[in-house]
């Protein structure tokens, strides 16, 4: 008999066997005939190349497969499918094949993978060999369908690209997540939102609106607009009643800053105080109420008392009236205040307030910020009768930081506010006060400061300081200088750099009259050589500047940067200069050739060279060196 | 030094994953429950209690009813990761937590399915495991931030059950809100 001719013996007498259920004897048929044709083949030497597998051949196969399939034997009937792949590769029964079985085995997902393989590949073989590769279109449909139906199911699409090839890829199932989350996962998630994000999702879905209000986090930190009108602050009184109201918590606002509009100032005013809501940071800026105005509300209102007696930090810009009662009657409303923030407007003031101030004091206030605005210069004014009120009956015993701008503050008051705590000391333009003076009462106090600023205010004619027979241990914790307009000389501020150890990290020196970085082409009648101030020592009172900056400084040359740069890489220090500004100086281009030389080891966060000219090549030589990462140079304007 | 008796963490699906100690206590809910079971690690020596030697050799079985395989498989994946990375006390502080970028590994780690995602959260919830809690919710604010009520609607796939009308006045109580 020939070979074909057993296996369609074979297919017909399985196929009646596997019709009536019987698998194991369809099973048995189907195997004699494929090892009948195996044998025959090998004798005939014909096995090896897959065109010898007739299609009855391959058929016998898939019965085989489909055999053990039934009868459970999936392992079998998967190596089955898979065989017949492996001869028929452009055939679309095995694949299907495979794919029932690995559905069957609870594998859709590579059911999935084998069906698009298979689509993919026959697609290419139609592609390649035109009519001569004959497909089984109504299988092939099948086999298509079959892949489509798995696809769904799975939450994959099939994209074709724009060649035209198909790919699978998986759909993101999307879900709201308010809907499954509990409230306190949600508002781990609001932490992270800004305010317009929270805005943007109270208006997703009535769901969104209820969880997003029901959270005090939206509440955190809102952000008003600048100015509000009183109709618009009424709005955002709503809304935090609303969040209080759902989310059972306390009524309390971190930080909060109010600009009202200028005829809403009362409005607003009155509504915050009546909300009674805890607010911690509150910035206030006023225009029409002043500090009478203010002190009346305070006086005659118990919620605004309240409100303003538990403010940890304050910041209140407002017009200032002279009066009897004067300001320190509104300071003995922030008991609680740790930090504050004035910044007064006002121009008339008598310099001399006799008044009936009685002592007070503010037990937690740590950080006090004083400017007196004024329109401009000349209208600048002797405000030391506010001074005095401020300092002589307000009692500020902790306080770590004191800033003051425009201030007419006098020694005995500077007495008043210090204290061994003091840290942090800025004055702007305080008339009359010297490096010296200020280092007298310091010393006197016996604070330690950490950082020391002062401009002085140049309108004045100083003496030159030269720092002789005082005691500078004030400053050997001091971390942080800025010198700008004082009168101080070289070997003043040298004694002053050599008292510090060694701790300061910033160093900032601006427009001294007296200090002098080099002789200098214009030779300054009042230079004498003692006034230069000398890099060695400099240098080496600063082992961890991080920043330093020298802007406008007399007779600071290309000459003088270079006798820098020696020292500086001579001593090796300051290793962690981070930041360099020397705009400003009689200095070119060449200066930096000096600072950043072969031996150089500088890698600067910025270097900042206003007024100098530096060409696009110079710029990209230092950065692409490594010199420093970000070059400020604008040109003089 | 005792030897230490095997953690089993069981999950909602009845699978068994052997974990090490200090991989498990990642998870507060876990370490407070050990706490109640076994000595301290370092103080294992030190105990000479009367337990059953035979009863010590018994792996601690914590059944996690909340949690299936395949999350698990990913929470355990992530405590692995960082079993000898000790967590700052976290607590407040939001300015600078709120601004920190999210962790490369864990980005990548968290970069799952949707689905997987909110899973991992709610696992990492119930497990107390508040470093995965805070990232994942990183990630998912991360889909919020600084998109429209329409594209937050498409990202989560959700209905807007507002009327224009009702939304409008959602927007105008909003009117004391800088750039909204």
């Amino acid at each position: 008999m020939e070979v074909e001719q057993i296996y369609g013996k074979a297919l017909d007498l399985g196929s009646r066997e596997f019709r009536h259920g019987n698998f194991s004897k369809a099973l048995k048929i189907y195997a004699r005939g494929i090892s009948i044709g195996d044998t025959r083949n090998k004798k005939e030497g014909t096995y090896k190349t897959h065109k010898h597998y007739s299609n009855k051949y391959k058929t016998l196969v898939d019965c085989r497969s489909a055999c053990f399939q039934k009868l459970e034997l999936f392992d079998r009937a998967l190596d089955d499918s898979n065989f017949l792949i492996s001869i028929d590769k452009y055939g679309t029964k095995g694949y299907l094949r495979k794919a029932k079985i690995l559905c069957l085995t609870g594998n859709q997902k590579a059911a999935l993978t084998t069906l698009h393989y298979a689509a993919k590949r026959i697609q290419m073989g139609m592609q390649k060999y035109g009519k001569q590769l004959r497909v089984n279109k109504k299988l092939f449909g099948q086999l298509l369908e079959e892949r489509s139906r798995l696809a769904e199911k799975l939450n994959f699409i099939i994209i074709a690209n724009s060649e035209g090839k198909e790919h699978l890829k998986r759909i993101e199932s999307k879900t709201d997540f308010v809907s499954i989350f509990p409230l306190e996962v949600i508002s781990e998630v609001i932490r992270y939102l800004d305010q317009k994000d929270i805005l943007s999702g109270l208006t997703v879905s009535h769901a969104w609106n209820q969880a997003f209000t029901s959270l005090p986090q939206a509440l955190k930190f809102p952000k008003l607009v600048k100015p509000i009108s009183r109709k618009r602050f009424a709005k955002f009184m709503q809304f935090c009643n609303a969040v209080f109201e759902n989310s059972c918590s306390h009524r309390f606002i971190d930080k909060l800053e109010i600009i009202p509009v200028r005829n809403d100032e009362l409005s607003v005013f009155s509504q915050l105080s009546e909300a009674s809501i805890r607010i911690s940071h509150l910035s206030l800026s006023l225009r029409v109420i002043d500090n009478l105005k203010l002190l009346k509300l305070l006086d005659s209102n118990d919620d605004m008392r309240k409100l303003f007696g538990l403010l940890d930090f304050f910041a209140l810009q407002m017009p200032l009236v002279e009066d009897q009662r004067g300001i320190s009657y509104l300071l003995s409303y922030l008991l609680n205040c740790k930090a504050l923030m004035l910044n007064l407007s006002g121009t008339r003031f008598s310099n001399s307030s006799e008044n009936d101030n009685m002592k007070m004091v503010l037990p937690n206030l740590k950080r006090l910020y004083l400017n007196m605005i004024y329109p401009a210069r000349a209208q600048r004014q002797d405000n030391s009768g506010i001074m005095r009120q401020i300092f002589q009956y307000v009692d500020m015993p902790s306080l770590v930081s004191i800033d003051l701008t425009d201030c007419v503050v006098i020694n005995s008051d500077l007495v008043k506010a210090f204290n061994p705590g003091l840290k942090v000391l800025k004055l702007r333009r305080i008339p009359r006060l010297t490096v010296s003076s200020i280092t007298m009462v310091l010393e006197d106090i016996g604070c330690k400061l950490e950082s020391f600023s002062f401009i002085q205010d140049d309108l004045e004619h100083i003496v030159p300081e030269t720092m002789q027979n005082m005691d500078l241990s004030i400053f050997e914790n001091l971390r942080v200088l800025e010198l700008e307009k004082t009168y101080i000389t070289a070997v003043g501020l040298t004694k002053l750099l050599e008292s510090t150890h060694g701790l300061l990290e910033k160093v900032s020196l601006a427009s001294n009259g007296q200090l002098a970085f080099g002789y200098g082409p214009l030779s300054n009648r009042l230079l004498t050589t003692f006034s230069i101030l000398p890099y060695h020592n400099f240098v080496a009172c600063c082992p961890n500047l991080v920043s330093l900056s020298l802007v406008q400084c007399c007779n600071l040359d290309d000459h003088s940067i270079s006798t820098l740069s020696k020292e500086i890489i001579d001593q090796g220090q300051p290793q962690n200069l981070k930041e360099l500004d020397l705009s400003y100086n009689n200095l070119t281009s060449r200066a930096l050739t000096f600072l950043f030389n072969r031996y150089s080891w500088l890698k600067l966060a910025i270097l900042k060279v206003n007024g100098i000219y530096l060409s696009e090549e110079e710029v990209t030589f230092l950065t692409t060196r490594g010199f420093c990462t970000k070059i400020e140079c604008r040109p003089v304007a | 030094m005792a030897k230490e008796r095997q953690i089993v963490i069981i999950t909602s699906d009845g699978d068994k994953f052997p974990v090490e100690r200090k991989v498990a206590e990642k998870s507060i809910l876990i370490k407070n429950m050990l706490k109640n079971l076994l000595p301290p690690e370092d103080e294992q020596e030190d105990d000479d209690s009367d337990v059953d030697v035979d009863e010590d050799d018994e792996p601690i079985e914590i059944p996690t009813q909340n949690v299936r395989s395949a999350v698990m498989k990913n929470i355990l994946e992530w405590c692995e990761h960082y079993k000898d990375y000790e967590f700052p006390d976290d607590e407040q502080d939001d300015d600078s937590k709120k601004s920190a970028p999210i962790d490369p590994w864990d980005s990548n780690f968290l970069n799952v399915d949707q689905e997987m995602l909110y899973e991992i959260i709610l696992a990492a919830n119930y497990l107390n495991i508040k470093p995965l809690l805070n990232a994942g919710c990183k990630v998912v604010a991360e889909m919020i931030r600084g998109k429209s009520p329409e594209e937050i609607r498409k990202t989560f796939n959700i209905v807007n059950d507002f009327t224009p009308e009702e939304e409008a006045a959602i927007r105008r109580e909003n009117e004391w809100a800088e750039d909204r």
